[in-house]
Parts: structure tokens; sequence; C-alpha cells
């Protein structure tokens, strides 16, 4: 067996690295500057409610710098080997970068200096790239056999995504014209689509396949993704009525089923992580596991709003649980593991054989990555619930060395690759 | 002259230790003379062998698709060739591989073919094929060489394989699937 063979065919499948990485890099630099923004908005954290300004722009440089970039990367890269459709045309891959990661800088640009026209110009380009995506997913699943929980997660993502663009575009619209009837509550419809209609159900469906896969253990029983995913997407439909139409029992029962939609996922995930054939997961996996228990919290935390038991910073403290705890908690710790391992798959050692994702980079790194991020969350959180910007600063300072930490281990990793491409025949 | 004096050393441990009251006799010689396939009475009676029992089958010739078909169900052969038209071919269930059992993963088929296992994992979700193939690997139930049908190329795979010193060679790629050898590596 020649060495050469080793990738034979795996080549054609995966995609030139220069795809996922270019949005895993954009992901890492947005990272960074999402814990720098915070740090300069610590003070309007708690007081946020809506309206353009830094703290929207800071929101979505975690959302859409952050969250959707690596998603964006990590679907190209994982869907086309998973339904056997690569994309071929890596022309149209890269497009999507062209247009999403300018569209977002200038949309965040005109976030951050309530720049009316750039905040549009951006939302309509971020949303085109948006768009764009949509229709590569789209393309890539329909018709796909098999797989039916990931494939359904999927719709659900994509037609949300739908959604959430229309909505996030009238909304930058009505800050100058002023015609919804009620802002607020397409503010509100808008941040249910974008964290758990898209960013939560996209990062629930690949867990059936990337958890099992990091973990080595059988994936779930495919019935319990089937009957989380049809919860949670009527949990979503319940709650947007809910909200929309002012009936809070409406809501509330819609919350009440998103947390059996969300207690299925975690069953199969904790079944997952029981029948692991790898026992030592690493820091990837603490950051994994705590942001499984961050989204338990969010959900409870959420139904407790609905139940008005929240503090007058309880809002404030939900999107942290959901955006910090929940979506990026979990999706660094994919992206600490998927990083090595996809560029472990571009590299060559001795024999043509794979480079060990291990000795790509220093791995420590990724434990100053985690205990920054861990240590940010926690007194971000603890702040707002305390109202004290002083911790929420403190806060941001140890998740902007977390996330530098994470950018340095990232640029060794991409310097490795590049300086051990497999030769090709 | 008993046969198993006249085969050679490389003769397997079972036939050179077998028990002659374990050997089932079957003689296909007058059937193939009426002009009929023994095949459907061959596999009736090895559908009826106990683990330890030995089929003997008596030919005109070296039945060589019977035994490349029983091996496929597990069966180890050693033939012996005792005059120009007649060969005796010996027939025992293979004991020291039995096929693996993965409890926790969905059921799917697999065989010994030629020797070597063949898991046919076309019809399971990712990554539960990889991870079938890494539980061969693991347990040892694979041995050193095996194959694996997927419907996907097993990119994921390969670091895992790679840490653990093992080769993947695609070596069928049709529309039905892809047949994979996996093979541990002997130059590490």
């Amino acid at each position: 067996m020649k060495s050469t063979n080793f990738l034979s065919g795996a080549n054609s499948r995966l995609l030139p690295p220069s795809i996922p990485f270019r949005f895993f890099m954009a992901a890492m630099i947005f990272y960074l500057l999402f814990w720098a923004a915070l740090l300069y908005n610590a003070e309007d954290i708690t007081s946020y409610m809506m309206g353009s300004g830094p703290m929207l722009g800071t929101i979505h440089m975690a959302t859409l710098g952050v969250l959707t970039m690596t998603v964006i990367g990590a679907s190209l890269q994982l869907l086309s080997v998973a339904t056997r459709r690569a994309f071929k045309a890596f022309w149209i891959c890269r497009l999507l970068s062209w247009i999403y990661i300018p569209g977002f800088v200038l949309l965040a640009y005109g976030m951050f200096t309530g720049w009316y026209m750039g905040m549009l110009a951006g939302a309509c380009i971020t949303g085109a790239g948006l768009l764009f995506f949509f229709g590569l997913i789209i393309h890539n699943i329909r018709g796909v056999q098999g797989m039916a929980a990931i494939m359904q997660h999927c719709w659900a993502a994509m037609l949300s995504l739908l959604a959430l663009v229309a909505l996030g575009i009238m909304l930058i619209f009505d800050m100058e014209h002023g015609f919804m009837g009620d802002h607020l509550a397409v503010v509100t419809s808008h941040f249910i689509l974008a964290v758990f209609g898209f960013m939560s159900l996209l990062a629930m469906g690949f867990s059936y396949i990337l958890v099992p896969m990091f973990a080595l253990a059988p994936a779930p029983p495919e019935k319990i993704g089937r009957l989380s995913i049809a919860c949670n997407a009527l949990a979503i439909i319940i709650m947007l009525v809910g909200v929309n139409m002012y009936l809070p029992w409406v809501t509330l029962a819609g919350a009440v089923l998103a947390m059996g939609g969300v207690g299925l996922y975690l069953f199969g995930m904790m079944g997952v992580y029981r029948a692991r054939m790898r026992k030592r997961l690493g820091v990837p996996f603490l950051l994994i596991r705590i942001g499984w228990f961050m989204l338990l919290l969010t959900v409870l935390w959420g139904g407790a709003g609905l139940l008005n038991l929240w503090p007058d910073t309880g809002h404030s403290l939900f999107a942290v649980l959901a955006i910090i705890g929940w979506l990026l908690t979990f999706l660094t710790g994919i992206l600490q593991r998927i990083i090595p391992f996809l560029s472990s798959m571009h590299t060559s050692g001795s024999g043509g054989i794979p480079m060990l994702a291990s000795s790509m980079a220093d791995e420590r790194y990724l434990l100053v990555n985690a205990a920054g991020h861990l240590g940010g969350l926690f007194l971000v959180a603890l702040g707002v619930l305390l109202d004290w910007t002083v911790i929420i600063q403190g806060g941001a300072v140890l998740g902007l060395i977390g996330a530098g930490a994470l950018l340095l281990y990232m640029l060794m990793v991409v310097r490795h690759m590049i300086k051990n491409q497999p030769e090709r025949p | 002259m008993n046969e198993r004096d006249t085969v050679a050393m490389t003769a397997p441990d079972w036939f050179r230790s077998m028990d002659n009251a374990k050997c089932i006799p079957m003689d296909v010689r007058p059937i193939l003379a009426e002009g009929i396939d023994p095949l459907d009475q061959i596999l009736a009676k090895v559908a009826q062998l106990s683990p330890e029992d030995i089929l003997v089958i008596e030919a005109p010739f070296d039945p060589l698709p019977l035994r490349r078909r029983l091996a496929t169900m597990g069966y180890d052969n050693y033939g012996v060739a005792l005059s120009k038209g007649h060969w005796k071919v010996f027939f025992k269930q293979n004991d020291i591989c039995p096929l693996p059992e993965f409890p926790d993963l969905p059921p799917f088929p697999s065989t010994w073919r030629d020797g070597a296992l063949e898991m046919d994992l076309r019809h399971l979700d990712p990554p539960n094929p990889m991870i079938a193939i890494l539980k061969a690997i693991e347990s040892g139930q694979g041995g050193d060489v095996f194959s694996a049908r997927l419907m996907r190329d097993p990119i994921y795979l390969y670091p895992e394989l790679g840490e653990r010193h093992w080769r993947a060679e695609i070596v069928e790629d049709t529309a039905a699937g892809m047949l994979v050898r996996l093979e541990k590596d002997r130059e590490t």
C-alpha cells in the first residue's frame, strides 16, 4: 500500500484549506474584537435593550462575527463530506467570504458609530452573503437520504436564517423610518430566530456528527435527534407567536417545549459522552460540556424571566448566558478541536500519514484560551447580575487574553499546515 | 493410507488434529454424475453443522468455487488430491475469528471473505462507520487487515488511523459505495 494513496479520494472531498480556514480565521479575529468591544462598552451592557450604538455592534460581533462565521466554515466542510455532495465550485465558496466578511465589517462599523446608511448597506451586503450561504446549504442538503435528524436541524436553521435576515434589515430600516408598531417585539423575534433558531439549531444538529466523531462514540439514536428538533422547532414557532401576540402564557408554553427539546439533546449528548472510546478529551471538551450546562441554564433562566422572576438586569444576563455561555463556549470548544483536526488532514507527516493534531502547535494556548474564556464568562455574568461595571471589565480582559491565545494557536497551526503541505502526485 | 499422512506439514492444525468422529462425509460425485448441481444440498448440510464438526466433501475435482463460498461464511478449508479424479476437501467452522459484535452500534452485515473481515457499513449514518472501524481495530476483532464497505470517503477517519499506525486504501469506488482496505502499518 503506497503512502501516497493514503489520502487518495479524501482530497477530492476536502475543501481547499483556504476556504474553511478563512472563515475560522475571521471568526478568531472577531472573537478578539468582541471581547475588546465588551471591555469598551462594559458600562452599557446592563442598560441596553435595543437601538443602534456600540452595544448593538458588540452583540453582532459575537453573533455574526464569531458564531455565524464559524458555522459557515464548519458547514461548508462538514456537509460536503457528510452528504457526499462536495462543493465543487470553490469560487462560489470564496465569493461567499468576499461578500459576507466585508459586509459584516461595514455593518459592525455602522452599528458602532450609529451611521445609518453604513448600517443599512452593511446589513444588505451581509444579508446577501447569508442568502448565498442559505442557497449553498439548501442545494447541498436537498434530497439527501439518511441523517434525518441532522437534515431536519439544517432545514429548520436555514428557514430561521431567512426570517432573521429579513427582520434584521427591517429593524435597521425602522430605526430611521419608525414604521413598526412594536420595535421591541420584532427585536425579540430577531433574537429568538438568530440565537435559538439559526445558531443553536445548527450547533445542535452538527453535534450529532461532530461530538461522537471527536469523542469516538456511536451517534445517539436518531429518534432522540428527531424528537428534539421537533420540540425545538415547534417551541420557536410558539414563542414567536407568544411574543408578537402579547400572550405570555403562550411564550411560556414554547419555553417549556424548548426545555423538552434541549433536555432530549443533552440526554443524547450525555449518552455519547458515556460511550466514548477516547477517554481523555482534553480542553475542548471542557468547553463543550460547560457550553451544554450553559444551554440548560439559559433555558431555565429564560423560563424564570417569563415567570417574572428576573432581577432588573435579568434580560442582559439572559443574553450573556445564551451568547457567551452557551454558543460561544460550545463553538470555541468545537473550534479548538476542529482547527488542528482539519489542518492535520491537509498536512503530510512521515510516510504520507497526516500529522498528529497534537504536534501542530503548543496546546497550552488552548488552556489559556479556555481559562480566559470561562473566567471572562463568569465575571461578565456576575458583573451583569450585580450591575457592577468593573467586574464586567475584568471579565472582558480575561476573555480578551483567552481570545488572543486562541488566535495565536490558530496562526501556529496554519503556519505548520503551510509548511507541511502533502506532495501532490 | 490415511490422507493425514500424505499432506505436507503446512496443513492447518485443526486438520492434523481432527477427530474422525466429528467428520461429516458427503460424496457429491454421484450427484454430479447425474448432472445435478450439489450446492444446495451442501449448503443444507452446512446449516446443520455444529462448530466442532468437519464437513468432508468428496468430489471429482478441486471445488474452488465452493471453497471460496464457504470461506465467506466463516469456514476454513483444506483440500487433498487423493488421485487424478478424486478430491477430498475438509471444511471447519472458523473458531478463531468470530464475527465482531458491536452492541452499541446499529446492526450491520459483516462476513469473512478470503480469511479477512469485511464489514458492510453503507447503511450507517456518520460517524458510526468510522466508530465501527475504530472499534474493530481497538478490540482486535478485525485482525491486522480487514475491509469496510462505505458510502462516504472516510476522510475524518484518516488522522485517527494515523495515530493508531494503520493505513487505508480505497480499492473500489462505484456508485454502490466504496471498498476500503485497512491494514496495520508494518513500517512503524
